[in-house]
């Protein structure tokens, strides 16, 4: 078979897959998020003594078994969420015979030191072939999407990416240049995330990244607000079936939205902080738009990386101004994260998950707990859910720890 | 498809031994200093970042691009690491007191509270690239790959593919792996079971995989843009392909027989498997095995045997290939050619 190479066009994406604190599949997902519904809590899967940070936006309702490893949450949300993604992506006509020729793309964490299973296998010798097969099944990246190849039948291999905190959008950049280059007609981008574990908190709250508001866990993410202090972490997954729009028409699918285009900026100057003049998140942003052949002021929306982080939100409202100028000022901003927590490596890809279901629906989910707004960011932010006049557009920006900026251009089907 | 050369090749590797930990010290005798210039760049970074920004300054020198701000502006950068790095002493402190204490999940959080800030994150596998593009100003676009052997091919592979499609006209590819690290070894061990692939170890004492420590990375570019450098004598990049499982008879269809085969077979499963097609695609070839040397490389792997297959090559004319095993049982290979 000679694959058509270079195509050109929209990239269209015929099925979307979702979790979240919010729950589990679109609906109680997007209908969460237009309501301006906070999924973060106290934590109760893990002792919280000694912790400075006691609170994020867990998935609790979703059966993981007795294993509680984050590696294991991590490969049974992306199961599920690619799941869903298919069934939706098979309404026009069966997908399932076109999967084995798939490229894959998952975004997924390293992940810290499974404690447990670690200590068990020093000091344990009763438990060792059991917690062996665990880590077999568990403990290793490789295997992280191994149910997938063999449940679809996928006869390549799907590749495993990381770009920290920008890590989801990676994978559908790289599954749009797949496709873009010929390569495949089907790609699925997957991610998940599942770093609330002692260790995880720890460690950011070392880099004083996290917020302490553990009192009122449901407000404490607010980006954007004066009073910010820091991301709340999350835990989710998201995944996209994605097509070259004349495939998914050929086979009469039904067609959810496009990713119109993607760009990225590496910036050099620190690993954990932005250069301070924006520019490498300005030329991120511009990067998109080039590649998606339109203008400043056709950004009717940005879905911000929004942390809450008193760092990130500066730089990115500057990075903003600088690539949409006087633009910015007709362009209404807003960060799921103030509600889903940061969902890390899945963060880029479950926000380019929430703009495709704003452009399908013409709405902006707000921004909460906002109650005084950074005014010094100069962003227009939707505080409520809000309904542009024509939101045909949205730029969904995704930044990570090691310089990492991605941006990708949502387009209304 | 636009034609790919490598203009520059670094590679190294050492020991590491179960029992023993580090049994080769060359690594650590490295001297830093010759490629990362910054002082706080190197005490930011653990031992496995410090090989691999180490080796990918070699590989920028051999390219002539060290310093060459214009090109490294635009150069991508792709790498593969098994994880990010970690404080190895800290971890082995902290499985004897957690266990000590019943294995008690308030006793490992008052154990973790003793951690410092530091960068030294399982979830920062990117470091290693934002390392190397701290030390020497890459900023092109910058993806890590993960998942063992895969994950080098990955790498490679799509600094290939950008470079032939026209994307980008440079690329820094390559892989690394610390075997010294417990966590290694245990993840290993864990495989290893899981393979009943023990047979291919030359010490499989206690069950450990005797595990490699190395990195290797390679300046790939179009050949375009080496000729405007005036850099001759580049070998030709011809092909990098994942090629599916090697029992498929037809595995090798596509791929021109070479002269010369760098294999790095430490992770397969089986070799009867893959005898027959290896055969018939490459009977007369002559094929080297510097794994059995270097010990499992995992990401690293695949980078390395190019690296090798380029340096068993120069200077000679014909077809040079390198060839890895995931541990699926899936082959990749890349061809060099030089003209």
């Amino acid at each position: 078979m000679t694959m058509q190479r270079n195509i050109t066009g929209r990239i269209a994406v015929t099925g979307i897959g979702i979790i979240t604190s919010l729950g589990i599949g679109k609906a109680d997902n997007w209908g969460g998020l237009i309501e301006g519904k906070s999924g973060v809590r106290r934590i109760t899967r893990f002792p919280i003594d000694e912790l400075r940070t006691t609170i994020a936006a867990t998935v609790d309702d979703f059966d993981v078994g007795d294993n509680m490893s984050c590696a294991r949450r991590v490969r049974l949300m992306i199961n599920e969420v690619v799941a869903e993604a298919i069934a939706e992506a098979s309404s026009g006509s069966p997908i399932a015979p076109l999967l084995p020729q798939a490229s894959v793309f998952a975004a997924v964490p390293g992940g810290e030191e499974a404690w447990f299973d670690r200590i068990g296998l020093h000091k344990d010798a009763d438990r060792k072939q059991e917690i062996l097969d665990r880590i077999q099944q568990d403990g290793l990246t490789e295997y992280t999407l191994a149910d997938l190849q063999s449940r679809y039948g996928l006869l390549r291999r799907p590749t495993i990416v990381t770009t920290a905190c920008a890590s989801g959008a990676t994978a559908v950049q790289l599954a749009v240049d797949a496709i873009r280059r010929g390569e495949t007609r089907v790609a699925l981008a997957a991610a998940a995330d599942s770093t609330v574990s002692p260790e995880g908190l720890i460690r950011f709250s070392l880099l004083s990244a996290l917020s302490r508001c553990n009192d009122r866990p449901e407000t404490a993410s607010k980006p954007f607000d004066l009073n910010r202090d820091g991301f709340v972490m999350g835990e989710g997954a998201a995944a996209l079936v994605l097509e070259s729009e004349s495939h998914a028409v050929d086979r009469g699918a039904t067609i959810l939205g496009y990713i119109r285009g993607c760009g990225d900026a590496t910036d050099n100057f620190h690993r954990t902080r932005s250069n301070p003049t924006g520019e490498r998140i300005s030329a991120c942003i511009t990067r998109a738009l080039d590649d998606a052949g339109i203008t400043r002021s056709d950004v009717h929306a940005v879905n911000a990386h929004g942390t809450s982080t008193p760092e990130n939100d500066k730089m990115e409202a500057l990075g903003l101004r600088l690539a949409l100028g006087s633009a910015l000022d007709n362009t209404v901003v807003t960060s799921n994260k103030s509600m889903v927590g940061h969902t890390l490596s899945a963060a880029g890809l479950v926000e380019i998950v929430f703009s495709l279901l704003s452009v399908r629906d013409g709405i902006v989910p707000p921004s909460i707990n906002i109650t005084t707004l950074d005014d010094s960011l100069g962003l227009n932010v939707a505080t409520k859910a809000v309904r542009p006049p024509d939101l045909q557009f949205v730029v969904s920006n995704s930044f990570g720890f090691g310089g990492q900026n991605v941006s990708v251009v949502v387009e209304r089907a | 498809m636009i034609d790919v050369v490598i203009s520059g090749v670094a590679w190294l590797s050492a020991r590491a031994d179960a029992a023993n930990g580090i049994v080769a010290t060359d690594l650590q005798a490295l001297d830093w200093n010759e490629q990362i210039p910054n002082r706080s760049d190197q005490r930011a970074q653990g031992l496995s970042q410090l090989i691999a920004s180490y080796t990918a300054g070699c590989a920028l020198d051999q390219a002539g691009l060290k310093g060459d701000a214009a090109r490294l502006e635009d150069m991508n950068l792709f790498v593969a690491t098994p994880g990010g790095e970690r404080d190895e002493s800290f971890d082995l402190a902290t499985v004897e007191i957690v266990a000590d204490a019943g294995n008690d999940g308030v006793a490992l959080n008052q154990q973790l509270s003793n951690l410092r800030p530091s960068l030294f994150l399982s979830e920062l596998q990117n470091l290693f690239a934002a390392n190397i593009s701290i030390a020497y100003g890459v900023l092109g676009t910058s993806i890590t790959f993960m998942g063992g052997v895969d994950a080098g091919i990955d790498a490679v592979e799509l600094g290939w593919q950008r470079i032939g499609d026209g994307r980008c006209s440079i690329a820094l590819v390559g892989g690394v792996f610390n075997g010294f690290r417990q966590c290694s070894r245990e993840m290993h061990m864990a495989r290893l079971v899981a393979d009943e692939a023990r047979e291919w170890l030359e010490q499989p004492a206690e069950g450990v995989a005797p595990l490699g420590a190395g990195c290797a990375f390679l300046v790939l570019e179009s050949a375009e843009s080496a000729a405007a450098r005036n850099r001759a004598g580049c070998p030709h990049l011809r092909l990098v392909k994942s090629l599916g499982s090697l029992q498929h008879p037809d595995v090798f269809a596509d791929v021109p027989a070479p002269d010369t085969v760098q294999l790095d077979t430490i992770g397969c499963r089986t070799t009867a498997a893959f005898a027959r097609p290896l055969d018939a695609w490459a009977g007369r070839a002559d094929r080297r095995n510097a794994s059995l040397g270097t010990g499992a490389l995992m990401e690293a792997a695949f980078p390395l045997a190019l690296a090798l297959a380029v340096d068993a090559g120069a200077g000679q004319v014909g077809k040079t290939a390198a060839l890895a095993v995931t541990r699926y049982g899936e082959a990749a290979v890349a061809m060099v050619e030089w003209a």
